[in-house]
């Protein structure tokens, strides 16, 4: 399926699309981040204590409009907001793709191969899965420590095995398939046709798996980061955020919580409006 | 003198020969390909099938489903692996062979497949997939790969402009041509026909018939010609293997069968073909 | 004159396709489908893949779903017009008087129930009958389908019956309520030919003895020939040509049946070319490109300016066209009357039927 089959099969939902069109909104907000926001969040000599906890609307100090209001720390929400919308996805694409390879790898190796290989490989993600994800990286994250890069690693530690399944499953499938037979019969080298036969016929699947993947991993990085052991404070993500204005939510500053909130959840919801639409046009049994 | 003795060994040895091969469920199916060799096989059974296919020869083989041809044609096509009797090519065991020698054997042989949706890498345009293979043997160098699949794609009634398209993009009938195409490419000796036109509609499958007929002649390819259509098998084949539950159980000249078959099986599969009364 | 036990007339049914750029567009997949069946007649619907035969079928059954819909026509059965009917109504006829089998038995059996529970179901449906009777009457019908053992049979589970079994159980489980019609579409096709001869003749024989219609959808002429007592070729959503088995067979008139027939290898001297129909079936077009010259004019031999112009009219006037003695054919087609074309340039065949020519 070409690119613009993709494009059309998006257009013939209008939820799809849409999912489609906040998507691409958030991501171009995210990636102009530095351009845009009227504050640098992360660079604390901005910062200043005085500002902190003005509602939506309140210039601050140097005179700057507060559109989404402040943090405790003085912070400009709407800055906030673009640069932790940013890391979120920066943190979830990453360990998403970072994932994605390791599982891809796993997989396909371990249909291709089969016996020890392949039992060896899947009975290491069968007990991976058993375990709750948040409870992994929580370990995980307890052993290593805090830092974006931990976790990362402890995402694409909690993630891999998806991968591995859903391609092996398919991988299974594939070679089974008379293209193979063919290549075979061709005399190409193995290697030659695991990867220019077998591997892109098994990406469809892994594409959808990703897309949704990626929301869940934004969404686990956000609860990491909400229990305070995922990102520093000082560069704060959407789940840190959130968690920063859950102490004053009682008290009326709604403001610090609900705004990353709704940021998360459009975040979230496009991509999984996105993922399902990809699933219904890549799976031919849902066509 | 050795050379020479093997050289007149290898001319009167039959194409291709099949010595009492086996292969059952549950067999260890030591696919000829190492990194799948460890599945079970499952497939319908072939019990100590014997045949001999001469240069030129087309051979039919005929049965009904489950009785095993197909396991038997990817036997003789060196896919699956038997696991007793012996596949001779030219007389010789294709895996006594060095590794060039070996690769040409395998090019020699190529199947030519019933689904020809499934056989045709759907993520391949029409020039990689009948290209791919004879740059990557180095039977044509890659500046003439375009050129050599346009030739190919004329030759089986397919036109040049269909270079750039996916499989996904052709009709039933045209991807069967495709499928031909794609084995011509390496230049082989024997076509191996795994009911190649069994899925297609009345009117297409004369013209791929056509096409195989025309194509058998210009190039003096033999066929093992695969299939349970027995008018069809007819029309291609010089001679004709009945198969039923993994055993050859009648073989002999088409006509000779189809006009006196001794088999009570081959006889009740005679009688049960639809017949069109025809003017 | 008995009215036919099913009329189907000038049926027009489409699919619609969405399109972004373009809207969406009605195909027409069936044109001005007309034809009728007597009763315990046999009726061989015949064509290539995409040509409309199984959608024909479907219409008739009411199992039409979108984005399919018929657009025109009526289909009367015994009278009624089936598609005046509301679903209760259908559904009491189907099953009962109208009964169906497909290519796959999966379609018709339920693969977690008794081959028993699933029969006795069938029958209760329709008629109040007690179990025990209702399973005398399955156990007979399993039987007179050539299965061995119809008690054993009716205690299994349809995955434990190979597949020309599950057929006959789905043929059986058609045929229980002694149908006034039989739709059969392709069910001997995914079987092999010598348990495809036997189901064939019990068809044949059960339906004559039952004075069940039946419909036989198939692609394989051949097959047709051995069953039916009419056939109705379909080409590209139409009817291209009907009448009885041996006059169409014998003499097809319209070009496509004739390359139909030629096509197959049967007959012809092996190693030889066999004569073949260039270039392939056309895709359903738009609706608004319907009709805008004969389908088969690209394909066609003896096609003319005038096929590529106007579309020949269907059978039923064709031939009261001939009737008006304006046509060179009519005196050769008086005496074959049924046998209708859709064709500005139909075949004719001289007295002794050895020669063809073709109508100016």
């Amino acid at each position: 399926m070409s690119a613009r089959e993709l494009l059309r099969g998006f257009q013939r939902s209008h939820l799809a699309m849409a999912g489609l069109s906040l998507l691409a909104l958030l991501l171009l907000l995210a990636l102009a981040a530095g351009v845009i926001a009227p504050q640098n969040p992360y660079d604390l000599a901005q910062l200043d204590i005085t500002d902190g906890r003005l509602p939506p609307g309140e210039r601050l100090g140097s005179g700057a409009l507060a559109l989404l209001g402040t943090d405790d720390q003085g912070r400009d929400m709407l800055s906030a907001i673009l640069y932790g919308l940013r890391i979120s996805l920066l943190i979830g694409t990453g360990s998403t793709l970072l994932a994605l390879a390791i599982g891809l790898t796993l997989g396909i190796t371990a249909a291709w191969h089969g016996g020890w290989i392949d039992a060896l490989i899947m009975r290491v993600a069968d007990i991976q899965l058993s375990f709750p994800a948040i409870l992994i990286a929580l370990v995980l994250l307890a052993v290593f420590g805090q830092g974006s890069d931990k976790i990362l690693l402890a995402l694409v530690a909690v993630q891999w095995a998806y991968y591995a399944r859903t391609v092996r499953a398919t991988a299974l499938v594939e070679r089974g398939r008379e293209y193979i037979e063919a290549a075979r019969c061709l005399a190409l080298p193995g290697w030659r046709i695991l990867l220019w036969h077998l591997l892109p016929n098994c990406l469809p699947p892994l594409i959808v798996v990703a897309t949704v993947q990626v929301a869940s991993a934004i969404a686990l990085e956000a609860t990491l980061s909400f229990l305070g052991l995922g990102l520093p404070i000082t560069e704060p993500s959407l789940g840190l955020l959130i968690a920063n204005g859950f102490s004053y939510l009682l008290s009326g500053k709604y403001w610090i919580s609900l705004f990353p909130g709704l940021a998360l959840l459009l975040l979230i919801v496009s991509l999984n409006l996105v993922g399902d639409r990809l699933r219904d046009l890549l799976d031919p049994r849902l066509q | 003198m050795t050379a020479a003795a093997n050289q007149n060994h290898s001319i009167s040895a039959p194409l291709l020969q099949l010595q009492e091969v086996s292969l059952r469920y549950g067999d260890k199916s030591k696919i000829s390909f190492k990194s799948i060799g460890y599945d079970k096989y499952s497939g319908p059974a072939v019990d100590q099938v014997s045949l001999q296919l001469a240069a030129g020869e087309t051979l039919g083989l005929v049965g009904e489903s489950g009785c095993g041809k197909s396991t038997l044609g990817r036997i003789a096509a060196g896919l699956l692996l038997p696991d007793s009797g012996q596949r001779l090519w030219c007389g010789e065991d294709v895996r006594q062979l060095d590794a060039a020698a070996q690769r040409r054997a395998r090019l020699d042989v190529q199947l030519i497949f019933q689904n020809s949706h499934a056989a045709l890498n759907p993520r391949l345009r029409s020039e990689q997939l009948i290209g791919e293979a004879p740059v990557v043997h180095g039977l044509i160098r890659a500046s003439e790969r375009r050129d050599w699949v346009i030739q190919l794609l004329q030759r089986v009634g397919l036109d040049a402009s269909h270079i750039d398209r996916y499989p996904h993009q052709f009709s039933g009938g045209q991807r069967a041509r495709l499928g031909i195409a794609r084995a011509l490419a390496v230049q082989p000796r024997l076509l191996i026909c795994d009911e190649a036109v069994a899925a297609l509609d009345v009117s297409v499958q004369a013209q791929v018939i056509n096409l195989l007929l025309s194509l058998r002649a210009e190039f003096g390819l033999s066929m093992l010609f695969i299939s349970h259509d027995l008018d069809v098998v007819r029309h291609l084949s010089d001679r004709v293997l009945v198969m039923h539950a993994g055993q050859i159980v009648e073989s002999g000249a088409t006509e000779s069968v189809y006009h006196q078959p001794q088999h009570a099986y081959t006889r009740s599969l005679l009688e049960s073909i639809p017949r069109l009364a025809r003017i | 004159m008995n009215a036919p036990l099913l009329q189907v007339e000038q049926l027009d049914c489409v699919v619609r396709q969405a399109g972004v750029l373009t809207g969406d567009a009605d195909l027409a997949v069936l044109q001005q489908l007309d034809f009728s069946l007597q009763r315990g007649r046999i009726l061989g619907l015949v064509g290539e893949s995409g040509c409309g035969k199984s959608m024909t079928g479907n219409a008739i059954l009411g199992l039409l779903e979108p984005p399919a819909r018929i657009v025109r026509g009526r289909i009367l059965f015994d009278g009624v017009d089936l598609l005046q009917q509301d679903e209760a109504a259908l559904r009491g006829l189907r099953g009962d008087r109208i009964a169906m089998v497909f290519q796959d038995p999966m379609m018709t059996l339920n693969p977690v129930l008794r081959i028993d529970t699933q029969m006795i179901e069938a029958i209760q449906a329709h008629h109040p009958l007690p179990r025990k009777q209702a399973l005398a009457r399955a156990a007979t019908a399993l039987a007179q389908l050539g299965l061995h053992d119809p008690q054993q049979r009716l205690r299994e589970y349809p995955h434990q019956l190979s597949g020309g079994m599950r057929q006959r159980v789905a043929i059986a489980i058609a045929l229980l309520n002694q149908p006034a019609l039989l739709i059969a579409d392709e069910p001997t096709t995914a079987l092999d030919v010598t348990t495809q001869r036997q189901i064939v003749q019990q068809v044949q024989a059960l339906c004559r003895e039952q004075g069940s219609a039946l419909i036989w959808i198939s692609h394989d002429l051949a097959l047709v020939s051995s069953l039916a007592d009419e056939i109705c070729v379909m080409y590209a959503g139409r009817i291209v040509e009907r009448g009885p088995v041996q006059a169409v067979l014998q003499q097809p008139r319209h070009p496509y049946t004739r390359g139909l027939i030629d096509a197959a290898p049967a007959g012809h001297v092996p190693g030889q070319p066999l004569p073949q129909i260039p270039g392939n079936v056309p895709l359903p077009p738009p609706l608004s490109q319907a009709g805008r010259g004969c389908a088969f004019a690209p394909r066609c031999g003896y096609a003319s300016a005038r096929c590529g112009e106007t579309e020949p009219a269907p059978p039923e006037q064709a031939v009261s066209a001939t009737h008006r003695a304006t046509h060179p054919a009519t005196h050769h087609a008086t005496h074959r009357a049924t046998q209708r074309v859709r064709c500005h340039h139909p075949l004719v065949y001289s007295a002794d039927g050895a020669t063809e020519a073709i109508t100016p």
